[in-house]
């Protein structure tokens, strides 16, 4: 429990530090006073508004004071109004971050069941022509970027055999495995050699254990050698990958989402980008730095899931 | 896929638990052939326990895994006979061997530190070759583990079966391995190097532990180690390996008492006594083990022997039957013979024991190509 102690701790430091560098950015780059003008341009406000715009922004107020109440009102879910749109940003935000968290943890899971079998394979089989095949296959995944790798599976899927669509529907729902199928597995063609090579070589290095030796004098199957006894102390490389990899899916599924059509966080991040919608901008970074934060504090707990020995620590 | 192995139906129970015939064990590497194990021949009964001594890189460990089967395929070329319960096992394929590991031969392997899967439960890594050799259910299967650990004496059996290997010392993990080995009671136990190590308080415990299960269990033993201390007392017969070959096979009782291989000779006097005075300096044999991928001409021994002769450095010695029998060596001029003594006099009336100024095997040779692949 200590453990867990700790880490929440980090957590919570972690995330203070990146949403504090996002707020002042956001300000800093252009200013307080181009921010306002930029409102009142929108709004086509008069120049009473600007009072009570300058208020919302608490402008007068020190940086951290600001931040503070920012992030107060942030925990509670009020990330403010978008002015450019004219909702509150929590509304803006909710659909979009579920269809792209969809999106990633289906593009991870498709990953890892392509990458497990197939690192163990090559490691098991290592510097045999199987090994050579699989490794050599998956570089050339790696090697395709991932929208070239979109439009060969959509011209496939979508335009030839027509089985999966090429455009998902602008409501989406989460579990239309249907119409998520493409965009995760143009996800997850990449990831599959990164982590395909990442276990391949802590499991031909388990395989040389002594431990491994043993399993095998006690005359167990190849089967329950590679997955019972190899395969948990060769992943952590794997985890920390797929852990890492997955907030930085999180903030860049925007060419997969246009690609798609999907309306997800990329593509409402572009826009608010565009427009200048500063709340929005915030609002997303905050999200993704808080993803990002959460999956590594939840990939460290893994660890001692898999390791007993880190439990102790 | 045959479960259980069917020699013990078919063959003459009266005949010797294992037979092995000059078993030769290449590795293939770009240095060229080593020849780890070369022509190896010996024969265990049942019940028995043969002590297997030798330097590192005398070819000990790899004869044992390669009578076991453990070693990898690939650049590995093995021939030879291996019978087992008259059954010959040398060209069964890896999962044949899953049926004889286990529960037909064991290993127990040198080190406990790294021997145990560290992300599994003690309980769980001994309860699954039960479950898989002999079809035991979960509970039973526990309720085995417990009395096993219990007997090679770890406390509170019931708790340590959920515990991590990290959480145990040293000694206690070699119990837990040695629990791991008996679990399905294997008819012959392969010990390589397992108190080397350990701590030397618990070494004696640990082969007291393995003496007293292997009498219990009426179980073969393979006892792999270089310490001439470890076998004595203990092994009914003793084989001494020097570079892949065994150059003298003895009971114990012959072997302490009339050696005739002056390898086994100055093993037996590296050994430090009690008796001696403190700073007294250790005996070492000079020079190392020679390169077996190329090994020397003549005696294999010759370069490091002190009763060498030119003919050693020429002619490679037999296996000879001695005195007694099963006894045999490989030596020109055995020690404790006429012979062997005129050549200690003779080399040291020349004030060397190394004759290596007309031939091109020199000490400083052996020594600057020390043997690889093989320990």
């Amino acid at each position: 429990m200590k453990f867990v102690a700790v880490r929440a701790v980090q957590l919570v430091v972690v995330l203070v530090t990146a949403t504090f560098f996002v707020f002042s950015l956001t300000f800093l780059a252009d200013g307080d006073d181009a921010v306002v003008d930029s409102i009142l341009q929108i709004e086509a406000g008069s120049e009473t508004r600007r009072a009570e715009v300058e208020e919302g922004l608490n402008i007068d107020d020190p940086l951290p004071v600001r931040y503070v109440k920012w992030a107060g009102d942030a925990v509670t879910g009020d990330f403010g109004r978008s002015y450019v749109l004219g909702r509150d940003v929590s509304d803006l935000l909710v659909e979009p971050l579920k269809r792209t968290l969809a999106l990633v943890v289906y593009a991870q899971i498709i990953a890892i069941l392509l990458a497990v079998p197939a690192g163990i394979i090559a490691a098991y089989r290592a510097n045999t022509w199987i090994d050579r095949g699989v490794s050599t296959g998956a570089i050339g995944l790696l090697a395709v970027p991932n929208y070239v790798m979109a439009i060969f599976l959509v011209f496939l899927f979508a335009s030839t055999w027509k089985v999966f669509p090429g455009i998902v529907d602008s409501d989406l729902q989460i579990f239309d495995f249907k119409s998520y199928f493409l965009p995760s597995l143009s996800l997850a063609l990449g990831q599959v050699a990164v982590y395909m090579r990442l276990l391949r070589t802590d499991m031909i290095a388990t395989l040389q254990e002594d431990f491994i030796g043993m399993a095998k004098a006690k005359g167990l199957t190849t089967r329950s050698i590679l997955f019972r006894h190899a395969l948990r102390p060769s992943s952590l490389s794997l985890v920390t990958s797929v852990g890492l990899s997955t907030g930085a899916l999180i903030g860049g599924t925007v060419i997969i989402e246009q690609i798609f059509a999907m309306p997800g966080m990329g593509t409402l991040v572009v826009r608010a980008i565009f427009q200048d919608d500063i709340f929005v901008i915030q609002a997303v970074v905050a999200v993704i730095a808080f993803a990002f934060v959460l999956i590594n504090f939840l990939v460290d707990l893994f660890y001692a899931v898999l390791d007993p020995r880190i439990r102790s620590v | 896929m045959a479960r259980r192995i069917t020699a013990t139906d078919s063959a003459d129970p009266g005949g010797p638990l294992l037979e092995v015939t000059d078993l030769k064990t290449h590795f293939l590497t770009p240095r060229g052939r080593v020849r780890a194990v070369d022509g190896v021949s010996l024969t265990l009964e049942r019940g028995r326990t043969l002590g297997i001594v030798g330097e590192s890189g005398s070819g000990k460990t790899v004869l044992s895994r390669s009578i076991m089967g453990l070693l990898p395929k690939s650049n590995v070329e093995r021939t030879g006979s291996i019978k087992y319960e008259g059954t010959e096992i040398s060209g069964y394929s890896q999962s044949e061997m899953q049926s004889v590991w286990g529960p037909e031969m064991a290993m127990i392997f040198q080190d406990p530190m790294t021997s145990l899967n560290p992300v599994m439960k003690i309980g769980r890594q001994i309860t699954e070759s039960l479950r898989y050799h002999l079809d035991m259910d979960k509970a039973e299967a526990h309720e085995l583990a417990v009395s096993l650990l219990k007997s090679v004496g770890i406390p509170e059996p019931a708790k340590r079966v959920k515990e991590y290997p990290h959480q145990l010392s040293g000694g206690m993990r070699q119990r837990v391995v040695i629990a791991i080995a008996l679990a399905c009671g294997p008819k012959l136990l392969f010990g390589d190097e397992p108190t080397t190590a350990l701590d030397v308080t618990v070494q004696a415990q640990i082969l007291n532990l393995l003496d007293a299960q292997q009498r219990e269990r009426f179980m073969a033993m393979i006892l792999v180690t270089h310490d001439l201390g470890v076998v004595a007392g203990r092994a009914h017969d003793i084989a001494v390996m020097y570079a892949g070959k065994i150059v003298e096979k003895a009971s114990a009782k012959t072997l302490f008492s009339s050696m005739r291989m002056p390898y086994t000779e100055a093993l037996l006097e590296s050994i430090p006594k009690l008796e001696h005075k403190s700073h007294t300096r250790l005996a070492s044999i000079p020079g190392r083990p020679p390169d077996l991928a190329n090994p020397p001409r003549g005696c294999l021994f010759a370069p490091r022997c002190r009763y060498a002769q030119p003919q050693c450095l020429e002619e490679e010695p037999p296996l000879v039957e001695g005195d007694t029998p099963d006894h045999q060596y490989r030596c020109h001029f055995p020690v404790g013979t006429p012979a062997g003594d005129e050549a200690l006099a003779r080399n040291k009336a020349e004030g060397r024991t190394i004759h290596a100024d007309d031939v091109e095997v020199d000490v400083s040779v052996a020594t600057s190509a020390p043997a690889g692949g093989a320990s």
